[in-house]
């Protein structure tokens, strides 16, 4: 095997390991930046502000011994990670932070956030569950109390122009994370899923210039790639919440199958639909961010009852096949966050979907850490026997 | 004693043996509602499955019986069945962490599926063969997912309509934001009334919908007196009681009878008011209980009275909650006003559950303690429920905003579902509340004596 050297590929792990960094430098230079949750939150208008906008992210390998004592045992874990971070420091360079109504456990922190570390600047967005007409005009006026807080924030007023310049630029990195995500067709994959991880958290604390000439420095050097992934028996399609930490997928790897396709938080939602160009930049914000995110938290065909069952069920999970057969996928793991209440609700209705389309699925339900990823070892270990 | 009144003994104890007279009036009231659910079809009305938080008029208005996932999930542990249901979803896949409430009502689901009728294990014969689905996600996720989830078993259709909470830090009379929610929630119940027209093939009675309004109104009123009333010394609506109490305020809130009902509450809560009238001869202890109570066994709270002689008062449950403003409300204009009251918190609440009226209202509830005398706080953990999953940011604020007023009140949290009895240790629990009504007798000695 030829021994390359991947510089991009080496930035990308450096940048995603110390996420902190490039920030820290960016605060040094004066740069404002906000901490957010969430592919429903519009990045758009904080880059057209000039501010950073930086993806909260757990930490998988860091006891959350300051925030399990604050918070109810069934708080999302994935949230009391991050909460507990913010409590040790790790995320004072922010200048506050923002988040869409995305769900109960979301709302909860907020709210122990709020009382327990005061943050200088925040913001609550909400986000409706429902597609129709009125909810997209409602959130489009979201969006624009969002604008206005923001511009009394930065002093400033956020521009059409701006607007505009911000998505097509944020269009771009959707575009080179789809290119990429095109390079896990081939068999082997020439990026594996772990390495894919690596490059979204890396992305997600970057100004999106920056984050933009990584990925397009990457796309080259990935695709002349010689040492490749080892080719592996199985093609895998990852689903579910926040799946933000290389672990799990190195625990895949290392059993020799590849996650080649995801649908989750941290992984295609976030960049598989471009924003449409609109003459009101905010009309395409909302329809993107309302209309595109394929979350269990959205109801699709507009809330008013569906057709049929089956309609309601490939305007749900449709796109997940599309994946699976595009990426050549032999099997699904359901990757189920504890207390995700939105995910949970979906499992029975998406493993008979998927089973019904031809596809071996394993439902695991686990915690945020190690020890939980570690555990599923044996499970995924015989999932791969059995579809062999 | 016979086998029988074994098992009425049996069943007393675990739901609780009741102070009042209107109390013990609700158990006719709940069997003639579900009978009604049952033989809706044979006298043209409808049933929608649904859940709290829905503006009840609209259903009023146009004969459809809501039934209601969060009353259903209690009675069946109150009939001791709700772990059957619960195990029936889960064998399904769905997740043990999941509302109970809901999974209750999945398992049922998928029984009647399976037997083409509600099983024979269904207290009251069941909660309505359902016409129609009718969520929204106010107040917490599980309300839109668990009725789309319905539909695995039941092919009805199926309805979601959104609405949004003021967030925090937002001024409720900005006009602007004012006229951004109250635009939205009104462009969504047109849409709820057109689902239901299309349904059923009636059209809204803008005069019914009027008159339900104007119930609702005067229910509201009523609930609200009852609560001041609540606060009196001793305690004239033990917990076991007001936890029972409220099914007409959730299911039948605009019928006639219902403020005949709670006319008949106040007037007797106001007898034992004025004549210090209690279940017990001396309060030795005043305990509150936050929240959500464990609905297998409401007599927990005859056991608090015989064991220490402490009433519990449930504000959650003795009535309460925000009387709109009379000038948000125009008869005339029925729907339009049900869309402000959503705004101001009518029972519905904007702001009810995610505005930074939070922390004040943590504040208000922690004078009350003081007002109210109260020598400690229960509340439980409910690993099912996400919306109450805040109970130790909670019982922060709580002794914050004590330490303050210079007062020391205990409180005790402690591990159990709401219907899931499975989660239920009484002999773990029972140790932890003696251990607890030590820690309260002591503080209660120490207020006593000026100490804290």
């Amino acid at each position: 095997m030829v021994k390359q050297r991947h510089q991009a590929l080496e930035k990308v792990r450096e940048l995603s390991e110390n996420r902190e960094r490039r920030a820290l430098e960016l605060k040094r230079e004066g740069c404002k930046i906000l901490g957010y949750f969430c592919s429903f939150f519009p990045v758009e208008i904080l880059t057209a502000a000039d501010i950073l906008p930086y993806r909260f992210i757990g930490d998988l390998k860091e006891p959350r011994t300051e925030a399990d004592p604050y918070c109810d045992p069934s708080n999302c874990p994935y949230l009391k990670s991050c909460f507990d971070m913010a409590i040790k420091g790790r995320y004072d360079f922010l200048d506050g932070w923002m988040t869409p109504d995305a769900c109960d456990n979301v709302s909860n922190i907020y709210r122990f956030w709020m009382y327990r570390l005061a943050p200088a600047y925040t913001y609550w967005i909400n986000v409706p569950n429902v597609l129709d007409e009125d909810c997209f005009q409602y959130f489009k006026r979201e969006l624009n109390f969002l604008k206005e807080n923001v511009e009394g924030f930065i002093q400033s007023k956020i521009t059409d122009e701006k607007l505009h310049q911000a998505i097509d630029l944020h269009n771009e990195q959707r575009a080179l994370l789809r290119r990429l995500q095109e390079l896990r067709k081939p068999q082997p994959p020439l990026l594996n899923g772990s390495e894919m991880i690596k490059v979204l958290r890396a992305v997600m604390s970057l100004p999106v210039e920056e984050a933009n000439e990584l990925v397009r420095s990457l796309i080259p050097e990935i695709e002349g790639r010689k040492d490749g992934i080892p080719r592996s028996q199985h093609r895998l399609l990852v689903w579910g919440p926040e799946i933000d930490d290389p672990a799990l997928y190195e625990l895949i790897e290392d059993l020799g199958a590849n996650v080649v396709a995801d649908d989750h938080c941290i992984g295609t939602r976030f960049f598989w639909y471009d924003v449409e160009k609109m003459a009101d930049p905010l009309d395409g914000l909302s329809k993107h961010y309302l209309g595109d995110q394929y979350c269990p938290r959205i109801i699709r065909g507009k809330g008013e009852g569906w057709a049929s069952r089956e309609q309601d069920l490939k305007d749900r999970f449709g796109h997940v096949t599309r994946f699976a057969k595009d990426f050549s996928v032999d099997g699904i793991i359901l990757y189920i966050m504890k207390y995700c209440d939105l995910h949970e609700f979906d499992v029975p209705d998406i493993r008979d979907y998927l089973t019904k389309q031809g596809y071996p699925v394993l439902h695991v339900e686990t915690d945020y850490s190690m020890a939980a990823v570690a555990g599923l070892r044996t499970r995924i270990e015989a999932f791969l026997e059995m579809i062999s | 004693m016979t086998e029988q009144a074994k098992e009425r003994s049996q069943e007393e104890v675990m739901s609780g043996r009741k102070a009042t007279d209107m109390a013990q009036a609700v158990r006719p009231l709940r069997r003639a509602y579900y009978t009604r659910l049952r033989e809706a079809h044979q006298r043209g009305e409808f049933v929608a499955w649904t859940m709290w938080l829905v503006p009840e008029e609209i259903f009023y208005a146009m004969d459809v019986l809501p039934s209601f996932a969060e009353n259903y999930g209690p009675v069946c542990a109150a009939k001791q069945i709700g772990p059957y249901f619960c195990e029936i979803a889960e064998s399904d896949g769905f997740s043990m962490d999941i509302c109970s409430y809901l999974r209750t009502n999945l398992g049922l689901a998928k029984r009647m599926r399976e037997l083409g009728d509600f099983p024979e294990e269904a207290p009251y014969g069941g909660c309505g063969k359902p016409d129609m689905l009718i969520a929204n996600a106010h107040h917490c996720d599980g309300r839109f997912k668990y009725l789309q989830q319905i539909g695995r078993y039941l092919d009805v259709p199926y309805f979601a309509y959104d609405v949004g909470d003021l967030p925090y830090g937002w001024n409720i009379e900005n006009p602007a934001i004012r006229k951004h929610f109250i635009d939205h929630y009104y462009a969504q119940l047109k849409r709820l009334v057109a689902f239901i027209e299309k349904v059923t093939g009636k059209k809204l009675n803008k005069n019914r919908l009027s008159e339900a309004l104007q119930n609702w109104m005067t229910v509201q009123r009523l609930s609200s007196a009852q609560a001041e009333l609540c606060k009196h010394i001793p305690n004239p609506l033990p917990a076991q009681d007001a936890a029972t109490i409220g099914f007409p305020n959730m299911h039948m809130k605009c019928w006639p009878e219902t403020i005949e009902f709670y006319q008949k509450v106040y007037d007797e809560i106001k007898y034992r008011v004025d004549n210090n009238i209690s279940n017990l001869s001396e309060e030795k202890y005043r305990l509150q209980w936050y929240l959500i109570l464990p609905w297998y066994y409401i007599g927990i709270y005859n056991w608090l009275e015989q064991e220490f002689g402490a009433t519990t008062i449930n504000p959650t449950y003795a009535g309460g909650g925000v009387v709109p403003p009379e000038e948000i409300i125009d008869y005339d204009f029925p729907l339009e006003s049900i869309a402000r009251k959503m705004y101001y918190g009518g029972g519905v609440g904007v702001g009810s559950h995610r505005d930074d009226a939070y922390g004040p209202k943590l504040a208000r509830m922690a004078s009350n303690l003081v007002e109210l005398k109260i020598d400690g706080i229960i509340g439980m953990t409910i690993a099912s429920c996400r919306a109450t999953s805040n109970l130790y940011d909670t019982w922060r604020r709580f002794q914050d905003g004590l330490k303050r007023a210079g007062v020391s009140i205990p409180t005790l949290t402690i591990e159990a579902d709401m219907v899931d009895s499975r989660t239920y240790s009484d002999v773990l629990i029972k140790d932890k509340i003696r251990a607890f009504m030590e820690t309260v007798d002591a503080a209660k000695g120490e207020r006593q004596r000026g100490v804290a």
